[in-house]
């Protein structure tokens, strides 16, 4: 395999993130008081919580911030930006840790994040939140354990929950739902579960996407159940609207829901999560939504598995760019664009939802000291402006392209 | 597509940057150049066409197969091909081959001998009426029409139309995002030879008129 490849991408900066470029799968871009566009991204793991950089020019990126995890065995992972709030997701190793929840930040002064709330997710059975979704100034959609939610199986500890922000000094949870048959308690029996060890991952919450546009809908990728589409007009009592579960024969970890509302297509994406490829294939699907009760999956977007499997680390996909809701993001309806780990960053022209082509690649060579030897881009976020943010999950740091196609 | 529209589509498909769109551009020199990737394909014309063949469909089948092997080998973000021989048969193959067709663009290629002018008109026309005319002049006149490139005010498209004809040929009409200059006028540079500017004009005037 070639150093790097560039394909109808091309790279414009690079930063190592003072040394510390081991990134989750939290981008997000505020616009500052003072001009400045700074780009706020979560950590994948300790000792760094976030990091903020200034891309107001995208060639000369400068850290304007990096803070600390107060445990070692804590990750912050995802956050998301709202004006001068920011919300991050804090989850520990192991169930029963501390601290594990959520925390506000007032980031009006970038260099100065000032803590507004920090939300107590904490408990005997819980590790906290993994993810979460931000992007109305009132609620926070998350996936997170909680005191009072106790599993039968300590894999499915994460449930969908809001919470209401509108104050954010003092956050409420406004609802949650979990898959029936999960949790210690429900009358439903529990789920069947995929094969033990490397491929039962857990029927928990992953990505809860809300759009403006269905405010009253959630987009709730759920782990090895699938995906579904939640009814959230009453958000004490979240409903299921239809589930879509391609496992078995495929090997879950459901993602990433992507809701192409004018179009009526969902975007569906399995997280690679074994290295060598061994729980391919990990896939980004495309799926006919005209009614959004029966998705039906119509096509994937293809991936050069021959090339990249047995490369190191992982192969596959995992993140996407979600047409986050803010003016600071880019909007597509026909470009899809996603992070593949080795496979790197990878465009896809979707104009034809039963034929995706693939349009763009960017694979750059493996960073100083990888860890397996290649890189393993993580996630992805292209702002208003059509500059492409990417980065390693390992020791790369931030990546930053221009689209040529 | 009929059930999932996109504004972002037009009448040829999604709108792009470049008339390029994500096809790897291809550049076809007269001159040595060290270039990341250089095929030479001045040795293609030499072999001989079998009795039902012509020259250029004996090229066309020896062009994809090295531009083939070499995408295979390394990813490619551009191509240039060398060649002391006529560039139309290689122009012809990219022109006509719907695998190449998807993937390379000709980006430059050396200056065809012939007639030079450019048709321009500021009103739209109709998609079917720039159609009829590209067809009339490349039934008719096709071995004379060396090369013709340009961007079209088409009714109905938001954006530039670029198009491209070649001989008895035209490529696939490519919706751009934005108008070069901001001038929204067709504009079309023919290469020609014994075809007078007056009788292109006339030709495009007239299936304006009808169409």
């Amino acid at each position: 395999m070639p150093d790097s490849i560039e394909w109808n991408f091309k790279l414009i900066a690079h930063h190592e993130l003072e040394g510390f470029g081991g990134m989750g799968e939290g981008m997000s871009v505020q616009l500052a008081k003072d001009g400045r566009r700074i780009i706020w991204l979560a950590h994948e793991s300790a000792p760094k919580n976030f990091t903020a950089v200034d891309v107001s020019d995208p060639r000369k990126p400068k850290v304007v911030v990096q803070t600390e995890l107060p445990q070692s065995y804590m990750r912050s992972n995802s956050l998301e930006v709202v004006g001068d709030i920011m919300a991050v997701a804090y989850q520990c190793q192991q169930p029963g840790q501390k601290p594990a929840g959520f925390e506000l930040f007032d980031i009006s002064t970038p260099e100065k994040p000032k803590s507004i709330a920090f939300v107590d997710r904490s408990g005997e059975r819980s590790r906290g939140v993994h993810q979460l979704w931000f992007c109305d100034g009132e609620y926070v959609h998350l996936a997170s354990g909680a005191p009072d939610f106790v599993t039968h199986n300590q894999l499915d500890d994460q449930c969908y929950q809001i919470f209401d922000v509108r104050n954010p000094s003092a956050p409420k949870e406004a609802g949650r739902w979990w898959m029936p048959g999960t949790r210690v308690g429900d009358k439903e029996p529990p789920p069947p579960r995929h094969k033990a060890p490397t491929l039962d991952m857990g029927m928990r919450a992953h990505n809860t996407n809300v759009y403006p546009q269905r405010p009253d809908r959630c987009y709730l990728g759920y782990i090895d159940a699938g995906m579904y589409v939640l009814d959230i007009t009453d958000k004490a009592h979240p409903k299921p609207l239809c589930r879509w579960d391609n496992s078995p024969p495929y090997h879950g970890f459901t993602h990433t829901v992507l809701p192409l509302f004018d179009r009526n297509l969902f975007v569906v994406t399995d997280e690679s999560v074994v290295d060598d490829a061994d729980d391919w294939p990990k896939l980004v699907w495309i799926l006919d939504a005209r009614d959004e009760t029966n998705p039906v999956p119509i096509a994937t977007c293809p991936l050069p598995y021959d090339a990249f499997a047995h490369a190191g680390g992982r192969f596959g996909a995992h993140n996407i760019h979600e047409n986050v809701p803010l003016p600071t993001a880019w909007h597509s309806d026909t470009i899809i664009i996603g992070t593949f780990f080795n496979g790197g960053l990878r465009a896809y022209d979707i104009s034809n939802p039963y034929q995706p082509k693939e349009v763009g690649t960017f694979v750059p060579k493996a960073p100083a000291l990888a860890p397996r030897g290649t890189i393993q881009l993580n996630d992805v976020f292209v702002d208003e402006r059509q500059i492409v943010y990417t980065v390693d999950r390992h020791v790369g740091g931030l990546y930053i392209l221009e689209m040529d196609f | 597509m009929k059930h999932f529209p996109s504004s972002d589509v037009g009448m040829f498909g999604r709108r792009q940057w470049h008339a390029r769109g994500h096809r790897i551009p291809v550049t076809i020199t007269r001159t040595c150049i060290d270039k990341a990737a250089v095929l030479i394909v001045d040795d293609f014309a030499d072999d001989e066409a079998p009795a039902n063949q012509c020259s250029c469909c004996t090229i066309r089948t020896k062009l994809q197969q090295v531009i083939r092997e070499c995408v295979r080998e390394r990813p490619v973000s551009q191509l240039t091909i060398q060649t002391g021989a006529d560039v139309v048969p290689i122009l012809r193959t990219f022109v006509t081959e719907r695998g190449l067709g998807d993937d390379f663009y000709i980006e430059s290629a050396p200056p065809m001998m012939g007639k030079r002018f450019t048709v321009t008109e500021s009103a739209p026309l109709s998609w079917d009426a720039f159609s009829r005319f590209a067809t009339t002049l490349t039934v008719l006149r096709g071995a004379d029409l060396l090369h013709a490139q340009g961007v079209m005010n088409i009714e109905g498209c938001r954006g530039p139309v670029a198009v491209q004809l070649m001989g008895h040929l035209a490529a696939r009409p490519v919706e751009l995002q934005a108008w070069p200059d901001g001038e929204r006028a067709s504009r079309l540079e023919f290469v020609t030879r014994n075809i007078e500017e007056r009788t292109v004009r006339d030709l495009f005037d007239a299936t304006r008129t009808l169409a």
